[in-house]
């Protein structure tokens, strides 16, 4: 595995065994590979039951793996001295709730490690950084939802980690917690930080990461850059003119063209295929020698969840259900 | 260490902002600000009463009341308060209350929300685990110190009582809750939910108290009433009495049967004769190695009367089937029975010394003829002794010469027989211990057992002290028996410990014997072997030099025994035994190892208390419980 992965996972598998006399076996990861590199904001997307919260808890230790290899920052996954470096904001969290935001800090710095003077210094700058520098000295039970996933950040973010983990870190936080944290994120990867998250919010995760991957049934159906993603499977580009419909229809093949509508005033929108760059240079140089007046040159790309939702319908309609019943382990 | 650390003060934390702690602190100071009233005045009773009885008077001036309380001095009426407060109030009641308290503590721990911050963070699960275990002990310790330390403080300042020992409750309290604790913890890291985690821990403590009456009735209702008290060595077989009530039951081995028969059986008439004149002290069994029978002064007529019980030898012999008759009557204060080696019986009481008569005139060895007739009323004695016998506490015989040796209060004084055949003072020496309890000849010394668990040597002929033993504390000597050869000497102490010395060399040696600890019973034999009883009622003989099992006396088991072997005992064994560090309690407030010293002359072994047997398994136990959590825990996909 290269040096240079903060996370590298490479056919991960993990079973659970549910039931006393009958056991059921359930494939929450199957054969899961992703490698998230230094400096990377890394979304994970799926749909619930797909094995996102098993991958983390996989990578952090808090699961153990039923086979496949699995790294955090070149030590094996469940290696104290990884988790050192990684801050984790897990999914609906509870603090102990005698805590106070300012003693909660100091309670998971210290569990860090964190020696008492770096607590002090850190624990202001933190809540202030999350917005709740006015509720520190409020009991952590009197925290709204978005309140305590503020706080669970910057708990997170204590012990200055490497690595940050969040586990649907926006839930429950209102559009403008996630604005503020979205700049949170921001900071963090112009500090070089790593992050990795896992959520449902396909635009939080389109606004925010640089890369992800989707999962779903245990199974990373698709991974990397947002544009890779989000790019349409069959090349299609809308090109303005201003002319007739007659001189456009006798410059291009037929077949190029896909569809023509009018726009108002002498100006049409004509969609033609072209698969690459090379195809829309020639319609481009084809309507010009014919004298057509070229107004705009556009090519449309679908949404990060438009590509989610494709790629879920493809799962649903290719494979059943993981849970393997009546199968009994030993 | 520091994130453990902080584990462990969130667990403080977390109890002092439920208000919990504040609670427990605020009822503790009320109890201890309620008895701090309370008055202990010592008296020594009533002006006008003829005799002066020592009384302390227990007062609260709350409600203006005081009540006398006769016999009983302040130290006594603390120790006993003290350790009945601790062993029943906290160690039972304070000890629920605590596991209530600390019964959510790890259930949360390992909640869904909870564990994964904790386990997300550079800790070891069963560090985590172990320092939310610590947390919850070090909340107890807070609460135990304070109650402890207040009421010795209490029972100091107020009352004049500093017993430091008493501080030593406070680790063992908080053992006992650590036992109880590793339960519920377990509970609470499997099932995660605090009232599940209460429920196991009482049930726990259920089965535990469940296991133990059972054992305690087992062994009070089947075993302890064939407990082998006493033994006599015959010339062939080995004769054992147990405690039964009123009197000895007596039984002799059974070669064929492997069992023990009875034997020396009294008649109807005198069992009923014993029940009606109360709790007999127990005389020792005396073998008769001349005439071949066996021997126990005791109770054997009423008079028509005046309704006087008479005190008589009663005798049986092997050829009659140990049958019980009546030998000879004596003077009702006689307590000692003695064979001299002319084959005379001597009986010593407080009002002397005399040779018992058979209720004929004729010869010993013709008893056997007459055992039809009915008893004398009339003592059938001759006083054979000095006019100036002394009030003495044990007496014996040595038979190469007769002469006898009896110990008082203060002195050693032998006494030889005369032309005439009466007993004449042959020399004192004085003591050095106060309170002597027990003498026995052996060859040229002779051994005194005195308070306090004292063995001292004194040269029979100068009875100069030669040398002194104390092998097991205060514990005080029950039986002291010697070989006929002189050469060993035998002590019996009232925790059930055999402690052996070669008199000769006046060095003491080990007695390994098996299962020591649970000694009932010691005796030599014509052969100079020592017969041992254990385990109830298994008798082993041990040769001495060296110390090896020669001959067995194991009876076949009956059901009920098996049952107590093999099923009570076992079951016990294996659970811990958290109940009986009360018995610890016991100790570390009044320092005995014994519930209380037998009466003076009483063969039974006293109660032992069980003090270190439950601590040893109460901390395998605790390691295995915590090694279990900890082994899951670590398995576990949280």
């Amino acid at each position: 595995m290269s040096s240079d992965a903060i996370v590298e996972v490479h056919d991960l598998y993990k079973t659970y065994r549910d039931g006393l006399i009958r056991r059921r076996r359930i494939d929450a990861l199957r054969g899961v590979s992703l490698r998230i590199g230094r400096g990377e904001i890394f979304g994970l997307l799926g749909p619930n039951g797909a094995g996102k919260t098993t991958l983390i808890k996989v990578l952090l230790g808090i699961v153990r793996k039923t086979s496949g290899e699995a790294s955090l920052m070149g030590r094996a996954v469940g290696d104290r001295r990884s988790r050192m470096r990684v801050g984790f904001l897990p999914e609906n969290h509870r603090f102990p709730q005698h805590h106070t935001g300012n003693s909660a800090l100091r309670h998971f710095g210290r569990l860090s490690g964190m020696p008492f003077s770096m607590i002090a210094e850190r624990a202001p700058k933190l809540l202030k950084m999350v917005g709740l520098a006015e509720r520190g000295d409020s009991p952590v039970k009197k925290y709204s939802k978005g309140m305590q996933q503020r706080l669970g950040l910057a708990q997170a973010m204590m012990h200055d980690p490497e690595l940050l983990v969040l586990d649907e870190p926006t839930d429950g936080v209102d559009p403008v917690g996630r604005k503020e944290m979205r700049v949170v994120l921001e900071r963090l990867k112009g500090e070089g930080k790593t992050v990795f998250i896992n959520s449902h919010l396909l635009q939080e995760v389109e606004l925010i990461c640089d890369r992800v991957a989707i999962l779903t049934d245990g199974v990373v159906r698709r991974e990397g850059p947002i544009d890779q993603l989000t790019q349409t499977s069959q090349a299609e580009s809308t090109i303005e003119v201003r002319c007739e419909e007659e001189i456009v229809r006798a410059a291009l093949d037929s077949k190029t063209i896909l569809r023509v509508e009018p726009r108002g005033g002498e100006v049409l929108a004509i969609t033609v295929s072209a698969a690459d760059q090379t195809a829309i240079d020639r319609c481009i140089d084809e309507l010009r020698c014919a004298g057509v007046s070229i107004v705009s040159l556009s090519s449309p790309r679908r949404t990060l969840e438009d590509a989610f939702l494709e790629v879920v319908r493809q799962q649903a309609a290719g494979q059943g259900p993981d849970v393997v019943d009546a199968e009994v382990v030993s | 260490m520091r994130p453990h650390l902080a584990i462990i003060t969130d667990s403080f934390r977390e109890a002092i902002a439920s208000r919990v702690l504040l609670l427990l602190l605020v009822l503790a100071t009320l109890f201890l600000l309620a008895i701090v009233p309370i008055s202990l005045r010592e008296s020594t009773g009533e002006a006008s009463a003829p005799v002066a009885i020592p009384m302390l008077h227990v007062g609260y001036p709350l409600f203006a009341s005081e009540s006398a309380l006769p016999m009983v001095t302040k130290d006594d009426f603390l120790d006993a308060m003290l350790r009945e407060f601790t062993d029943i109030v906290l160690g039972v009641i304070g000890i629920m209350v605590a596991l209530l308290v600390t019964a959510s503590s790890i259930p949360k721990t390992y909640e869904a929300g909870s564990v994964d911050l904790l386990l997300s963070k550079p800790l070891s699960r069963s560090g985590v685990f172990l320092a939310n275990f610590v947390g919850g002990c070090a909340f107890i310790l807070l609460i135990a110190t304070y109650v402890i330390v207040g009421l010795w403080l209490i029972a100091g300042v107020r009352h004049g009582y500093w017993n430091q020992r008493f501080l030593l409750c406070i680790p063992l309290l908080l053992f006992l809750f650590a036992i109880y604790y590793s339960v519920s913890a377990l509970a609470g890291v499997i099932w995660k939910n605090a009232v599940v985690s209460v429920f196991i821990a009482v049930a726990f403590w259920c089965l535990c108290f469940g296991s133990r009456a059972v054992k305690w009735l087992f062994e009070h209702g089947v075993m302890n009433p064939s407990r082998v008290v006493e033994i006599v060595a015959t010339d062939d077989t080995i004769i054992t009495s147990v405690p039964f009530g009123f009197g000895a039951d007596t039984f002799v081995w059974n070669q064929v049967g492997n069992n023990w028969t009875p034997a020396f059986v009294a008649s109807d008439e005198a069992r009923h004769l014993r029940f009606m004149s109360g709790p007999v002290k127990q005389t020792p069994l005396v073998y008769d190695p001349y005439a071949k029978q066996l021997l126990q002064l005791t109770a054997v007529s009423v008079s028509p009367t005046d309704g006087r019980i008479s005190r008589g030898i009663v005798a049986g012999r092997r050829e009659d089937g140990w049958q019980q008759t009546v030998w000879g009557i004596v003077p009702d204060d006689m307590t000692d029975l003695l064979v001299t080696s002319k084959g005379r019986y001597l009986v010593a009481g407080p009002s002397g010394l005399f040779v018992a008569k058979p209720k004929t005139d004729e010869p010993p060895d013709d008893q056997r003829d007459d055992t039809s007739e009915e008893p004398e009323l009339s003592p059938s004695a001759s006083s054979i002794g000095p006019d100036d016998w002394p009030a003495f506490q044990s007496i014996a015989i040595d038979r190469r010469d007769d002469s006898l040796v009896v110990v008082t209060a203060q002195q050693l004084i032998r006494y030889n027989v005369n032309d005439e055949g009466r007993y004449v003072r042959g020399g004192s020496g004085s003591l050095k211990s106060a309170q002597p309890r027990r003498i026995a000849i052996c060859g040229s010394s002779i051994a005194v057992a005195a308070a306090g668990g004292k063995i001292e040597l004194y040269d029979a002929q100068s009875l100069e002290r030669q040398s002194e033993f104390a092998p097991h504390g205060e514990n005080e000597v029950t039986q002291l028996v010697s070989s006929s050869d002189g050469r060993w000497l035998a002590a019996l102490y009232n925790h059930q410990q055999l402690w052996l010395c070669d008199a000769q060399q006046q060095q003491p040696i080990a007695a390994d014997v098996w299962r020591q600890g649970d000694v009932s019973a010691i005796s030599f034999m014509p052969d100079n072997r020592l017969a041992v009883a254990t385990a109830y009622n298994h008798v082993r003989a041990y040769r001495l030099d060296p110390l090896t099992a020669d001959t067995r006396f194991d009876p076949t088991l009956t059901t009920p025994e098996t049952i107590y072997w093999y099923v009570v005992t076992p079951i016990y064994t294996v659970l811990p035994k958290p109940g009986e560090l009360g018995d610890m309690v016991t100790y570390l407030v009044t320092g005995k190892r014994t519930l209380q010293s037998p009466p003076d002359g009483d063969v039974r072994p006293a109660e032992k208390l069980n003090i270190w047997q439950p601590v040893w398994t109460n901390l395998v136990f605790l390691a295995v419980v915590l090694g279990v959590a900890c082994f899951y825990v670590e398995r576990k996909d949280f």
